[in-house]
């Protein structure tokens, strides 16, 4: 199944959100940013474990029960993952904008995260947002 | 019974299913039974069906089948699946509903020995759940009827008119699911409903009995308006008279009529319910198909604003009373929040897992058998987690919604005097 988010990709947006951590001077934003890039790891040890499980399970090392039992898990390892990111890290950072405009345009994402087909363009846009609105020059 | 569907549309009987190493998968369907009914017409069904796949028309063959130790032993699966069929049952309903509310439809699946008519395969099968009103399955709201409330008024009832129309219309919010339409004159009514008008009385019509509105005077010389209830007068002093008389008359129990969201528009609920039904139906792809439901659901939505009401509220002066209860409700928000975060992972991981058993099957990476049986255990745990959905949105948006806005609507406590 294809999750239409692959490992390079997650490796690009922690990139960004690394980045946005360095600059950002909010510690409360930063602290959530720090939380989103741990949900991203949880999500490319998800994937790159489902890779592992599809891969033993062609070359009949694990039973046909096991492989879904354990597929199961992992997927639900990297919803949960990505969820955390949309009700949790958008809502917080949201809430530490100041003005109602910058407000109205981050928690737009949590849409947009939610489609795995837009979720690192998102996440980039995201992470762009935050660095904008919570940098102190 | 009022609403539940009609079993008369004819189901498209599907044909025998050959997989393979002289087996054929039998799809036979029940017949809408009481709780009662499900073993006897499982066997009936099944027997039946298998009977027909072996011997066709030839009515002696098919009787001597029921009587051989194949079917015999077929018999015994077969009261395992109705066993089944009756636990998974009290699983799904009989915590909240009285079995008697309700009927069933059992969809059944077996794999079937091409030659004798052996069962070869633990048999699926999968339950439509029927209530009284409009029809529930397992899977979720899938369709309704209402209950159809006409008020004709006569010409020159003035004393009728506005409050009559405001304890009906109070009446309809009551039952969500009654449609009320009023009309002031019946000649501006459309024929049909001309027809049913009594007399030059203004007419209260439920369904397909009419009833006379008239006035009477009191001991007291004052005017009260009442129902003609063939003979039997019932008078009418304020809402909960034309509630009483509309669940008298239609036998529809209040409780199971407000299952449905509270708080939304007929027209929202109509919308919900049409999304959710277009799921089960499976008019839209399964990608779709979870995005629909979670949206359709609109709890994302709910919880914030649940959320932004108790911030607004904790914002404002409140009593000790009001402030242990507005923590009470951010304590029932926060949990009802968590458990649709869950839900919401099952759900996607569901239609997940359904379309890599898809996947793998169509590259010959598991068997068909393998596939089916998966496939039937997918689907079940998506149906419960759906129904679950749609009753956490019955509370988020009925019982919850309505404890904080109650809490809203309470006056702020006065100053002490110093």
């Amino acid at each position: 199944m294809d999750f239409e988010i692959t490992v390079e990709e997650i490796d690009k947006l922690v990139n960004q959100v690394n980045q946005a951590i360095g600059e950002v001077n909010d510690v409360v934003v930063r602290r959530e940013l720090e939380f989103m890039k741990a949900r991203l790891a949880d999500m490319r040890v998800a994937l790159l474990e489902l890779e592992n499980v599809e891969d033993k399970y062609l070359r009949g090392d694990v039973t046909t029960d096991n492989y879904f039992d354990r597929r199961k898990k992992l997927v639900r390892d990297f919803f949960i993952a990505r969820d955390q990111i949309l009700d949790t890290v958008v809502p917080n950072v949201t809430e530490r904008a100041s003005s109602s405009e910058v407000k109205g345009q981050l928690i737009k994402f949590k849409e947009l995260l939610k489609d795995n087909k837009k979720f690192i363009d998102a996440g980039i846009d995201f992470v762009l947002t935050v660095v904008k609105s919570f940098i102190v020059h | 019974m009022i609403g539940h569907e009609s079993d008369s549309v004819p189901r498209k009987k599907p044909e025998p299913l050959d997989v393979g190493l002289n087996r054929v998968v039998l799809e036979p369907v029940t017949k809408i039974m009481r709780f009662e009914g499900i073993q006897w017409e499982v066997q009936k069904v099944v027997t039946g069906a298998i009977a027909g796949l072996l011997f066709g028309d030839n009515k002696e063959q098919k009787k001597s089948f029921y009587k051989s130790a194949v079917s015999r032993r077929n018999k015994e699966t077969l009261l395992q699946l109705a066993s089944q069929v009756y636990s998974y049952l009290d699983g799904t309903i009989s915590e909240f509903a009285d079995i008697d509310d309700y009927v069933f439809r059992v969809l059944t699946r077996v794999t079937v020995n091409k030659t004798d008519g052996r069962i070869v395969a633990d048999p699926l099968f999968d339950v439509e759940i029927y209530k009284h009103f409009g029809k529930v399955s397992a899977k979720g709201v899938e369709s309704k009827e209402y209950l159809n409330v006409l008020f004709i008024g006569g010409i020159g009832d003035q004393f009728i008119g506005p409050r009559m129309v405001k304890v009906l219309n109070k009446a309809v919010q009551e039952f969500k699911f009654i449609k009320f339409v009023p009309y002031k004159d019946p000649r501006a009514a459309p024929a049909t409903v001309r027809t049913q008008a009594i007399n030059n009385s203004p007419t209260l019509v439920i369904g397909d009995n009419a009833f006379a509105v008239k006035l009477k005077a009191a001991e007291d010389g004052t005017n009260f308006i009442y129902i003609d209830d063939g003979g039997n007068d019932f008078p009418i002093t304020d809402e909960k008279d034309i509630v009483v008389f509309l669940s008298k008359k239609s036998g529809l129990k209040p409780d199971i009529l407000r299952t449905a969201t509270a708080f939304d528009s007929v027209e929202r609920m109509d919308r919900e319910i049409r999304d959710i039904s277009k799921t089960i139906m499976g008019n839209v792809s399964e990608g779709a198909m979870e995005v629909e439901l979670i949206e359709s659901i609109g709890l994302d939505e709910a919880i914030g604003n649940l959320e932004q009401s108790l911030n607004l509220l904790k914002k404002r002066r409140l009593s000790d009373n009001m402030v242990a209860e507005v923590k009470d409700m951010e304590r029932e928000l926060v949990s009802a929040k968590k458990d649709y975060s869950r839900l919401r992972v099952d759900y996607e991981v569901a239609s997940n897992e359904l379309s890599n058993i898809e996947e793998k099957w169509k590259s010959n990476q598991i068997t068909f058998e393998q596939y089916e049986v998966e496939r039937w255990k997918i689907l079940r745990s998506q149906g419960l987690t759906r129904e679950k959905l749609v009753n956490l949105q019955a509370n988020v948006k009925g019982v919850l919604t309505s404890r904080i806005y109650a809490l809203i609507s309470k006056p702020e406590p006065m100053e002490k005097a110093k």
